[in-house]
């Protein structure tokens, strides 16, 4: 849990450990991070599932529509 | 008694006497004299003349200091330091090993811009999450962002949201060990040491998860009228993160 710390002024760095603080915020930034991306994921597979099942209804593969498309 | 065209230097006239002659020469020569010295002033090496507002005379303009430039101030020349080029400095350049967290502290106001790039930025084990970086540690939901996501082209995302960070440096389920397979990207933030405005910032990202390549296109607002002094950087999971060999994260001031 090592945290480094970079005065750009003087170049000066400090290394230290995470405090209790910034181990709880750790603990929500990993819970947001999980809510964002499983939303994200979930909303890019239920696309995926829309494209495919307007290409079968069209009788279309996913290259014939990208010509069409150009 | 006769005068010469351009500079009326006065000369004998065809009917003057010889015994005159003498003294006609010596006030042709106090003329002539006189006039070459008012069109030519200087006195030192390095010196210039230019016209001076009356006729015939001229104005010495001692040399500048090293590295002037000549130029015009109230319609004559001078001599002045040239004006300030813009350009890139590098502020700080940090190799990341093993670390939970980083933070760039102590940013200098007098750039007009931040630049961060970075590349090489990997984890050391095969969790998903990912480093991300956010201004003066502001953890709340303060940055507007509208991003662009590209997937190996096959899906593409477009949103909108009060997201709490600016940018992901990196973003994996896995330990890279190709430097193509590690974040890399930059980030760009405008007037970034306003205590007046909101901050505008640009990024593009890309790395490697999941099998695919992803490319992150934003543009943001950070909704705070604070300066800019400190990038601070942290992780979503328990993996801590580093450099690659031969790269780093470089911040930037542009002027």
């Amino acid at each position: 849990m090592t945290k480094l710390i970079v005065n750009v002024e003087t170049g000066e760095e400090n290394v230290r450990e995470l405090t209790k603080a910034e181990k709880d915020q750790e603990k929500i930034d990993a819970a947001n991070f999980k809510v964002k991306f499983e939303a994200e994921k979930a909303e890019a597979e239920a696309k995926a599932i829309a494209k495919a099942e307007l290409l079968n209804r069209l009788g279309l593969t996913a290259d014939e529509l990208q010509t069409i498309l150009g | 008694m006769a005068t010469t065209t351009n500079y009326s230097w006065t000369t004998p006239d065809d009917t003057g006497l010889v015994k005159d002659g003498a003294s006609a020469i010596r006030t042709l020569g106090t003329a002539i004299d006189t006039t070459t010295k008012n069109l030519n002033p200087s006195t030192t090496l390095g010196d210039i003349e230019y016209r001076s507002s009356s006729a015939n005379t001229n104005t010495r303009l001692p040399i500048g200091s090293t590295g002037n430039v000549l130029t015009v101030s109230g319609g004559v020349p001078t001599w002045a330091a040239p004006a300030a080029a813009g350009g890139m400095t590098l502020i700080s350049e940090t190799v990341c090993s093993a670390l939970s967290s980083l933070s760039l502290s102590s940013i200098p106001g007098t750039y007009k811009q931040l630049l961060l790039e970075w590349s090489g930025i990997k984890f050391n084990s095969a969790v998903e999450q990912l480093v991300s970086t956010r201004f003066n540690n502001d953890s709340g939901s303060n940055y507007a962002i509208m991003y662009l996501r590209n997937a190996d082209s096959a899906t593409s995302t477009n949103r909108a949201l009060d997201d709490n960070c600016a940018a992901y440096l990196y973003y994996s389920n896995q330990a890279a060990t190709n430097l193509q397979d590690m974040g890399a990207g930059w980030l760009l933030i405008d007037n970034y040491a306003s205590t007046s405005k909101y901050k505008k910032f640009q990024s593009n990202q890309g790395f490697y998860t999941g099998g695919a390549n992803q490319t992150y296109v934003v543009n943001g607002t950070w909704k705070s009228t604070s300066a800019i002094t400190s990038l601070d950087f942290y992780r979503t999971s328990t993996a801590t993160f580093s450099n690659d060999t031969n790269t780093s994260i470089r911040l930037y001031g542009i002027s």
